[in-house]
């Protein structure tokens, strides 16, 4: 009777907490006070031999009640060109027009605290003090009474501390200058929060910084869409575009994808040019908190800019609905890390996606994220598929096993046949070769190499085959996506959690139709728990003889993870993490390659596969730039997503060959009719035996035009108005080609719809 | 546009336009309710207002939306809203009515309701309840016939995406469009759904599909947008799908899908979609591939077989899920009297109509080059059972000595004489009772997995056997549980044991058939296996008959309480499959309660 009443006691006990705890959680700082506010005046706070940094404080109306305005400008003047950047705008007389030194984000948390589902309103900016909602407008003009902005030297800048008073948080920003870099830097353990009502979600440091003149006559914004991509800023009110990123790849932070990004930002960068000049902007510190929306031809201003937003919480859209139909979302503790923003200016002939590109490429140099290596480069590159899960009826039930596409003799049949149909030697992946194939299962397809495929002799055969014809051949490890428990990881004790430390479900979405399929659902591998991955995949591969490796898993560029907040909240280490996995692996002699890789993984490969190069381009885009080709093509060979042989391969060859890449090509060994049930639509139009003539052709058209342009840099790239690029290699090489179906006249003469063609360096 | 004194006309809001050979531009003025006829330049050279004619309706109000005429210069408009079909006026521009209106359909319940409410409303509720009217037009084209292609929103009314979309409508107004099944049979295109089977519910509100917009190519290739996915579906003229494209989902900003798709019409082979929301029309190209399909689908519909054939060669290299070239060569294969090969693909392609002719071609090749083997076989195996039959008669042969087993075979031919043996002298076995059942479950996972491609329409490698199980001996122990106990209150003399006997042995002819069509099924042809599905249903009747006497002996009942038990057995079994449905959802409910439960305790 005791134990039952103990018992009883004790669930009802674990049944509250479970309800109520972590509900609201808050991160209030009870040291807010915007009292003592410190005002520094105008002056230089800062010079370098390119840069000076101004700061300029001044009270307008200050005895007119309601118009009294306080400016607090900071400014860069690049001395090369005399341009100047400044964080507020100034109308034709230089009058300050309504501008914002920095917006934030922040969440009501009352409504929400009552448990009401109507709660917790997302408030893209802020409320006045009538109670209604504004948005992008200037609280050093209008609100001066809820907002108080202290400023104070540091080192080689200033720091600006905005004290929304409302809401009683203050964020400080700092704007120093670093190496003729200008940076922008908010701290955020020094983020003060004292209303329990309010909690910051994500700031804009200084959201009109990075702004271009909509007069400017070739002036643009590149973003890190894709591979790159280019917006116009030439005015266009009549087509206000706009395009919004989310941070880079969180595959924690949101459980719902967007399926406009079907390749999320593999750069944190963006770039303005403005006449001459241009700003080149690199997230170098919490990158992966990052997102960004561009905007041109606003209706509302002269300028086409870009809004930087950080995020400095995690949220969960698990909560329900608002009843103004906005989703209402459950807040994670705040992130401490600091957020730093480099902003490089160029200018003239390097005011241009070249330009930005070397720049980029010697941020890369300097932080140890390119290590030139040498290793063979071919034209084209087959990512040989080994099996599928396909549903089989035994004995009159159903049951989902491991259908055989290629075994691994026969994907050494593919690569020896290969080499002779096209006298060159492919670079392989072979991928989906564990225990449930190209599906999802264990992670790292079980750490093996299911024996429905290939045994440890076959795999030792095809090793010898590539080693003696120095063909490039990798296997195939997922090491962050899993749908099954095993090999030490527990689906779900081992996921990635979100926010509110649920398991981040993700599924295959279907594009368009838009909808995820529930038959799909698989989970992120906790981040903690990659290294251990990294080993059991070096102890497997020394166990079979496999010499080279593809983490497919390089692709995800960043994601956040609850298991430890404070240690991988919003995607901070993933850099060094990954950086250590290859070193580690670089140690075994292994090579590595990655597909889709991002930043901090491609400059260390020896393969990039899986780069994009259809035309999947956003409608506020003018055209792709080859911008991730430009910074990488030189270090690590590339190569397309599959050449789809079926359809318009063309047009896909085309593209690679303005981008300097090697294309590629899915294959299986033979096609079977039960595929079709199997929903993979990596397997339509790939069976070897029916496409070999097509692919021959394909790789004969290609292969002179990426022979004379391997290993060398893209140095310029040009499109014009009938949709053909000009693209310029290091080597003098020049490849033009037509990215539309109808053919037009060139400097080299007619070009046919999709076609390609090499001038060499002497014509 | 200019009028003839060289002022602007606005025409704001016009929701149609539509340029015949002449280059006479027509637009629908929707808000201003005129249709603008101008010149290439823009000129205005004539208005066409609301028509004065009786039979223009008084209550619907000219909002013209869309316009389409035809070689002979007749011009079919659209009306917005307007639900009595397309205003039709001669090449003359007089208003010769409404042409091709759909119809309501009514469903009895919809009768019944109708007539209560007739009797039991007021004036007041009568006069504010809603009409159910029909569904109106959204966009309509001409095909090389001149024919009228219509389009239909979907309906509040239906659960789901609904049917017939798309129709192809006579010069009386009907709709003559068909599905030709790969069976042999037509389907009325009325009853064919042109959109996704499954409705997708986003923000907890149903998204129904509308094809909102729809265009045909030189080929009479049907493109029907839809704009809730943002999707554009091909059909040809045979409502065969060919490819859909685009996409969004009301959340695009890529190219080539689609935020909000209002639009959608042909340019040669070009298709252009209207993106309002974007403000952007995406101009998609016929891909190599997209040419092969629609050239050799164009060549299949025409009965050019073997012209189509090395396209579907082409295209099957390409893609090998292509089910449309598995039909088509199957079919150029059967043309050439390559009757293996057209076997293999129209398996593959799942067309049962040339899988059936060329089977039949096979089978009778095999007869005729074996017919004097056969014929001996035949007359060996006919004779021998004749003279068995009389030496088995003649020396008293007794080849079944078991009494149980004698009694359970001898049922289909003397039911009444069996089951009075049964009652009276204890002849009946749970063990061949429970032998027949397992048979019958045997039987029917046997003609689902094991029939010939033409009896089976089963995907095999889905068949579950748990569902037959429930199917088969689930059914009969449900029966006879709810038939002892309903009848055992009713006087009935028999025991479960009885019924369970009574129902099973009564099975036996059917079970048996089951076998026999089995076998059958890889030898007949598709008109062969529908004589056996006819013969099917003769056993079906026997073998309920054989049960009526069953359980009419079982429980010493007359004919009629036999049926009133019956009846509220049956009753009694969809009461008791309720309570199990129930009980199952509840402990499911509470499985997850603990799940979740488990699992925030785990999170904590």
């Amino acid at each position: 009777m005791k134990f039952k009443k103990t018992a009883s006691i004790l669930s009802a006990v674990v049944l509250f907490v479970t309800a109520f705890s972590g509900c609201g959680a808050k991160n209030v700082n009870s040291d807010y006070n915007d009292k003592d506010v410190k005002k520094l005046s105008s002056q230089t706070v800062a010079e370098t031999d390119r840069l000076r940094l101004d700061f300029h404080y001044e009270v307008l109306n200050p005895d007119i009640m309601n118009k009294r305005q306080e400016i607090n400008e900071i400014s860069v003047t690049d001395k090369v060109t005399g341009k100047v950047w400044s964080n507020l705008i100034k109308d034709e007389y230089g009058k300050y027009k309504s501008a914002s030194g920095l917006n934030i984000s922040v969440q009501s948390m009352d409504t929400y605290q009552a448990g009401g589902a109507d709660g917790g309103t997302f408030y893209e900016l802020m409320r006045d003090k009538n109670g209604d909602v504004i948005y992008d407008e200037d609280y050093n003009q209008k609100f001066t009474e809820i907002l108080r902005i202290g400023s104070e030297k540091i080192k080689n800048g200033v720091k600006l501390t905005y004290y929304f008073m409302n809401y009683k948080i203050s964020v400080p920003v700092s704007y120093y200058l670093e190496d003729d870099s200008l940076k922008i830097s908010v701290e955020s353990s020094e983020i003060k929060e004292g209303d329990p009502n309010y909690r910051l979600v994500y700031v804009n440091p200084s959201p009109n910084m990075f702004r271009v003149s909509d007069q400017s006559e070739d002036g643009f914004i590149l973003l890190p869409v894709g591979n790159g991509a280019i917006m116009e800023t030439k005015d266009t009110v009549e087509l206000e575009k706009e395009y919004h990123e989310g941070p880079s790849n969180f595959v924690a932070l949101d459980t719902g994808d967007d399926i406009n990004l079907p390749q999320t930002a593999r750069m944190p960068v963006f770039g303005l040019k403005d006449g001459n000049d241009a700003m080149f902007c690199i997230a170098e510190e919490s990158s992966g908190a990052m997102g960004f929306t561009a905007t041109t031809g606003s209706r509302n201003s002269d300028y086409a800019k870009v809004t930087p937003n950080v995020y400095l919480v995690d949220y969960d859209y698990t909560l329900g609905r608002s009843k103004d139909s906005g989703y209402i979302r459950q807040l994670s503790e705040r992130t401490n890390n600091r957020i730093t923003i480099g902003c490089y200016f160029l200018e003239n002939e390097n005011a241009s996606c070249r330009g930005m590109a070397d720049c980029y490429r010697k941020y890369l140099e300097k932080n140890g994220f390119i290590q030139k290596t040498e290793f063979a480069d071919s034209p084209y590159a087959v990512d040989i598929l080994g099996g599928v899960m396909a549903t089989k009826s035994v004995l009159g039930v159903p049951e989902k096993r491991l259908m055989t596409l290629t075994t691994v003799n026969r994907a050494k049949y593919i690569v020896e046949d290969l080499q002779k149909l096209t006298s060159y030697n492919p670079t392989v992946c072979l991928s989906g070769y564990g225990k449930t194939g190209i599906n999802y299962g264990e992670i790292a397809g079980g750490l093996t190499v299911s024996s429905k495929l290939g045994n440890k002799k076959d795999i030792e055969a095809i090793e010898k085959y590539a080693s003696s014809k120095k063909i490039p051949l990798f296997f195939d490890f997922e090491m962050s996506k899993f749908s099954e428990s095993g090999k030490g990881f527990g689906y779900s004790a081992d996921s990635a959690k979100t926010a509110i430390l649920h398991s981040a479900d993700k599924y295959f979405k279907n594009v368009p139709l838009g909808i995820a399929d529930p038959n799909s659902e698989y989970r992120i591998l906790a981040r903690g728990k990659q290294g251990e991955v990294v080993k059991k995949v070096l102890k497997a591969t020394d166990k079979f003889g496999i010499s080279g490796i593809n983490l497919s898993s390089l692709g995800s560029i960043a994601y956040a993870d609850y298991n430890k907040s404070k240690v991988y909240s919003l995607a901070t280490k993933t850099e060094s993490e990954n950086r250590d996995y290859i070193a580690q692996m670089r140690k075994s002699k292994k090579a590595i390659s990655g597909k889709a890789s991002a930043y901090f993984a491609a400059g260390l490969l020896d393969a990039v596969f899986d780069l994009n190069v259809d035309e999947d381009i956003h409608f506020s885009m003018k055209n792709e730039v080859p911008f991730y080709q430009m910074v990488f093509s030189d270090v690590t060979p590339l190569y397309s997503n599959s050449v789809n042989v079926a359809a318009n391969p063309e047009k896909v060859l085309a593209n690679a060959a303005a981008s300097g890449m090697g294309i590629s090509f899915t294959l299986i060994d033979e096609f079977d009719v039960s595929y079709m049930e199997t929903n993979v639509g990596k397997l339509y139009a790939c069976s070897y035996g029916a496409s070999k003539d097509r692919l021959k052709h394909y790789v004969d058209t290609f292969a002179d035009v990426y022979n004379a342009t391997k290993g060398s840099r893209i140095v310029d790239y040009v499109v014009d108005d009938n949709n053909v690029s000009v693209t310029t290699f290091e080597n003098g090489k020049v490849v033009y080609a037509n990215h539309s179906s109808v053919c037009v006249d060139t400097a080299i003469g007619k070009l046919n719809g999709y076609e390609f063609k090499l001038r060499g360096a002497d014509q | 546009m200019k009028d003839e004194a060289g002022e602007d006309i606005a025409f704001e809001g016009a929701l149609g336009i539509f340029v015949d050979h002449d280059k006479t531009i027509y637009v629908c003025d929707t808000d201003n309710f005129r249709v603008l006829i101008a010149d290439q330049n823009g000129n205005v050279s004539d208005v066409w207002e609301q028509p004065d004619s009786n039979l223009y309706p008084d209550d619907l109000l000219y909002q013209p939306s869309k316009i389409t005429i035809t070689e002979k210069g007749y011009t079919y408009i659209l009306i917005l809203g307007g639900y009595y079909g397309a205003l039709l006026y001669s090449p003359e521009h007089e208003f010769l009515g409404f042409y091709g209106s759909h119809t309501v359909t009514a469903s009895a319940l919809d009768t019944l309701t109708y007539l209560w409410n007739r009797l039991t409303q007021t004036d007041a509720k009568k006069a504010a309840s809603a009409k159910k009217l029909p569904f109106s037009f959204v966009d309509l084209c001409l095909d090389s016939e001149d024919y009228v292609l219509t389009c239909t929103e979907a309906s509040p009314d239906d659960p789901d995406n609904g049917t017939g979309q798309i129709r192809k409508l006579s010069p009386t107004g009907e709709n003559i469009m068909f599905k030709r099944q790969t069976d042999g049979s037509s389907l009325s295109a009325d009853s064919i759904n042109f959109v996704e089977q499954k409705v997708v519910e986003k923000f907890g509100k149903l998204r129904k599909q509308n094809i909102v917009s729809l265009d045909v190519d030189e080929n009479d290739f049907i493109y029907a947008l839809d704009s809730q996915k943002g999707l554009v579906y091909v059909y040809d003229d045979e409502c065969n799908l060919l490819c859909g494209f685009g996409g969004g989902y009301d959340n695009a900003k890529r190219i080539g899908i689609f935020d909000s798709a209002v639009a959608l019409c042909i340019c040669g082979t070009d298709v252009l979609v209207f993106d309002n929301d974007n403000k952007c029309i995406t101009v998609f190209e016929r891909t190599e591939y997209g040419n092969l399909l629609v050239q050799a689908q164009s060549a299949y519909l025409d009965g050019e077989y073997l012209t189509a054939k090395p396209l579907w060669e082409e295209i099957n290299r390409r893609n090998k899920s292509c089910q449309l070239a598995y039909r088509g060569l199957a079919i150029a294969y059967l043309s050439e009297g390559k009757y293996e090969k057209a076997l293999e693909y129209a398996k593959n392609g799942l067309d049962y109509t040339v899988y059936d002719l060329a089977w039949k071609a096979v089978r009778n090749k095999f007869i005729l080059n074996n017919f004097v083997w056969i014929f001996l076989v035949v007359v060996a195996l006919v004779g021998g059972l004749i003279a068995f039959v009389i030496i088995a008669k003649k020396k008293h042969l007794v080849l079944i000595k078991n009494e149980y087993v004698k009694t359970a075979l001898s049922l289909p031919t003397h039911p009444f004489k069996s089951f009075e043996e049964i009652k009276t002298k204890n002849k009946g076995s749970v063990i061949i009772a429970l032998v027949i059942l397992l048979l019958y479950y045997l039987a029917n996972v046997l003609q689902a997995v094991g029939s010939g491609f033409l009896a089976t329409n089963v995907v095999v490698h889905r068949y579950n056997t748990g569902y037959t199980l429930l199917k088969t001996v689930g059914i009969v122990l449900l029966w006879t549980v709810c038939n002892w106990l309903i009848s055992s209150s009713f006087e009935g003399k028999g025991r479960f044991k009885d019924v369970l006997i009574a129902t099973t042995y009564s099975l036996l002819p059917y079970v048996a058939f089951i076998y026999i069509k089995v076998i059958l099924s890889h030898v007949l042809s598709l008109s062969g296996l529908r004589i056996l599905d006819a013969i099917g249903t003769v056993v079906l009747i026997v073998t309920f008959y054989i049960l009526c006497i069953a359980i009419m002996s079982a429980h010493e009942f007359d004919f009629f309480r036999f049926l009133l038990t019956a009846f509220v057995s049956v009753l009694f079994m969809i009461l008791v499959a309720f309570v199990i449905f129930v009980v199952i959802i509840l402990l499911q409910q509470v499985g997850n309660f603990f799940t979740s439960v488990f699992t925030e305790i785990l999170y904590r």
